[in-house]
């Protein structure tokens, strides 16, 4: 049988064919690599996502963008004190921090803050604070910070000896001195008055007419916790590079004041800015991951709003190809402030 | 049929290649997925904390079924440290929680076998030492459950609801039986215990009660329901949950997240701004016209102080502790 050989048209055809079959394969092959790669760069960037989600869950519990006592990596700059005043920094430890001319040293002994105890209990004029003309009494002469003051006059002389009640006076006082206000309000009970009487103030401390503590309506206008504002905010500072470099006298009293974050937000422009630019802790999850990877920082901001502790975390990551970032955010509830200082052994005696 | 064959080995060689691609595509979203799920576990034992936290908050208060004293039902506490303890000879009673007449509701008596050797060597919850043991299986439906109807009563033409229904209604059966000897009642009491599968072998958390007031919570996700140890589950003789296997259980226990906690309780309620109240309310008011804690009868316009701004009646917590390694006793 003669062999029949291919005609021109069939080869033409044949060529055509096997191009075809070859820029499809060539397609397929390049569109899979691709899918491959895309798969493998989210894959990535889900671990990447993931393991910053883990992070900040772990960074609820242990503060260590807020004080981190590793060696090498060591933070520990809200442990500084500033001494010309007497205050502290929210890690400042209480042997430190608290003043040194108290006649109660900090006392965390859960019985005697229980609420039937007598020593937690108020003594005084609340409303003095807006003035008093001691038609109640003067409750400083009992109810002092320091010991029993001996109060009179020249026409009636001292009043003499009284049953001493400084205990909650002095735990209030050093509270606010050693940890600054979210310290303060954490410790605390969260039913406590948030005064005391001072007899005999120094001259930073103020009192009113009474012998209740002026100090947070002179120290800043703005941190007077009595006139509260409950959708304004008070914030632990983190290293950040809106606080960089500032002195320790600066972050004392950015621990002493609030930002207006709610209502009042018109009336304090920037308030708001000032609070996330200051009080957003920002890591990078892998500092010295290869640039081909998504950038992935932790954030963290824990402040006190509307009654509340509010522990606000924040995973972001950046594309390294468009640019592009994204969050991921959530509040978190773990170890408090008071949890973080007893596990640093920060409130020892 | 050369032609033929060559582009039947090329085409069947493109798919093999696609679907090799797919199914690394698939598995390596597969990964993915495994990744992620342990993320989720992680915030499955972090919600635990929350739900153990509220356990303490609410078990001191509430109160429980039986009373060991004297068999009533359902006794209120007083909370972990009794409130009414003030006087000194009023601290024998110090230890909550008591009921009305002050009698315990626990027995500091040990009552449990912890360790599976037959012997009781810890008392039961909620003394000082017990430990709380909590599944946090969903239940098909709890114990005293009402219906999840929202509006029972709806507004008339003239603005005011029609109460001709009582609201809120049993979560089983039509509407409330007659009297609470009505098996019905019984029904609405007892609920369905029964897990709704898919929720079990998923979280779970214990208290351990280290002092009046001092709570370790363990915050679980995974299957051991909240088992410290296989002599655990023998000591409680539930040895059956995990089919008998103790290799079974130690499994499950090796892919389980655990969180330790230690947790301080306090009676105190309220807010510390409740100066500000009497400051922007009161004013130059002498201090006995402020409002009683639970005072409802506020200033129209004015007040923001009422019962329905209390944050709880059981407490608060005062401090939370993440417990870097197990405590002794948890």
């Amino acid at each position: 049988m003669r062999h029949r050989a291919y005609t021109l048209i069939e080869l033409l055809i044949a060529v055509a064919l096997g191009m075809v079959i070859m820029l499809a394969a060539v397609a397929a092959v390049r569109t899979a690599a691709g899918a491959l790669t895309m798969a493998n760069r989210i894959g990535a960037e889900n671990a990447l996502i993931c393991a910053g989600f883990l992070a900040a869950l772990d960074e609820i519990d242990d503060w260590r963008t807020y004080d981190d006592a590793t060696p090498g990596s060591a933070n520990l700059r809200l442990r500084d004190r500033d001494a010309a005043r007497g205050y502290g920094l929210p890690f400042t430890p209480m042997r430190d921090g608290w003043p040194r001319d108290a006649v109660d040293a900090w006392d965390g002994d859960a019985a005697r803050w229980a609420v039937n105890h007598p020593d937690g209990r108020w003594r005084g004029n609340l409303a003095e604070r807006i003035g008093t003309d001691l038609r109640f009494g003067r409750y400083a002469i009992f109810a002092d910070v320091r010991t029993p003051a001996m109060v009179g006059s020249q026409a009636y002389g001292a009043y003499g000896p009284v049953q001493p009640r400084t205990w909650l006076a002095s735990q209030v006082r050093g509270l606010d001195h050693a940890l600054g206000h979210y310290g303060l309000l954490e410790y605390l009970p969260p039913n406590q008055v948030l005064a005391w009487y001072d007899a005999a103030p120094g001259a930073d401390e103020p009192t009113l007419q009474g012998g209740m503590s002026a100090q947070w309506a002179t120290m800043n206008f703005w941190s007077d916790i009595p006139s509260f504002d409950p959708y304004a905010s008070r914030s632990i500072l983190p290293p950040a590079a809106a606080t960089d470099g500032w002195s320790t006298a600066q972050l004392v009293d950015g621990h002493r004041r609030l930002y207006q974050t709610g209502w009042m937000t018109s009336w304090m422009p920037g308030d708001m800015s000032e609070f996330l630019r200051r009080s957003l802790a920002s890591r990078p999850l892998l500092p010295l991951a290869p640039s081909a990877w998504p950038a992935v920082a932790i954030q963290v901001c824990r402040s006190a709003r509307l009654y509340r502790f509010n522990t606000l975390c924040r995973v972001r990551w950046t594309s390294p190809i468009t640019g592009e970032s994204s969050d991921l955010a959530f509040s978190g509830f773990g170890t408090t402030l008071r949890g973080a200082r007893q596990a640093r052994g920060l409130d020892l005696p | 049929m050369t032609r033929r064959g060559t582009v039947l080995v090329v085409v069947a060689g493109l798919a093999a290649l696609l679907a090799a691609i797919g199914l690394a595509f698939i598995m390596r979203v597969r990964e993915d997925s495994a990744e992620i799920n342990l993320a989720v576990r992680e915030a499955q034992a972090r919600l635990m904390l929350m739900a153990a936290c509220t356990y303490v908050l609410e078990s001191g208060r509430i109160g429980y079924d039986v009373d060991p004293q004297n068999g009533a039902a359902h006794e209120e506490g007083f909370g972990w440290i009794d409130v009414r303890a003030i006087a000194p000879q009023d601290q024998p009673y110090r230890v909550g929680p008591r009921d009305q007449d002050r009698r315990a509701l626990f027995s500091p008596a040990p009552a449990v076998d912890g360790d599976g050797d037959g012997v009781a060597e810890r008392p039961a919850w909620p003394a000082i030492g017990g430990v709380a043991r909590c599944p946090m299986h969903r239940l098909r439906r709890p114990p005293y459950a009402i219906a999840p109807t929202a509006v029972y009563n709806p507004i008339g033409d003239d603005g005011l609801p029609l109460l001709a229904h009582p609201d809120p209604q049993p979560g089983v059966g039509a509407t409330w039986p007659a009297s609470p000897a009505a098996p019905s009642f019984a029904d609405f009491v007892a609920g369905d215990p029964r897990p709704i599968a898919g929720s079990t072998g998923q979280a779970w958390f214990r208290c351990h009660r280290q002092d009046e007031a001092l709570f370790v919570l363990t915050c679980g996700a995974g299957a051991t329901q909240g088992f410290a140890s296989w002599d655990e589950v023998v000591g409680a003789g539930a040895t059956d949950e995990f089919g008998g296997d103790q290799r079974l259980f130690a499994d499950v226990m090796a892919a389980e997240i655990r969180r330790w906690y230690r947790i301080e309780w306090s009676a105190a309620v309220g807010s510390v701004y409740d100066f500000h109240f009497v400051d922007n309310e009161i004013k130059t008011a002498d201090h006995y016209l402020m409002h009683p804690h639970n005072a409802t009868q506020c200033m129209r316009g004015r007040s923001v102080r009422s019962q329905v701004r209390r944050p709880n009646c059981c407490g608060t917590i005062r401090w939370v502790e993440h417990l870097e390694t197990p405590p002794a006793r948890w």
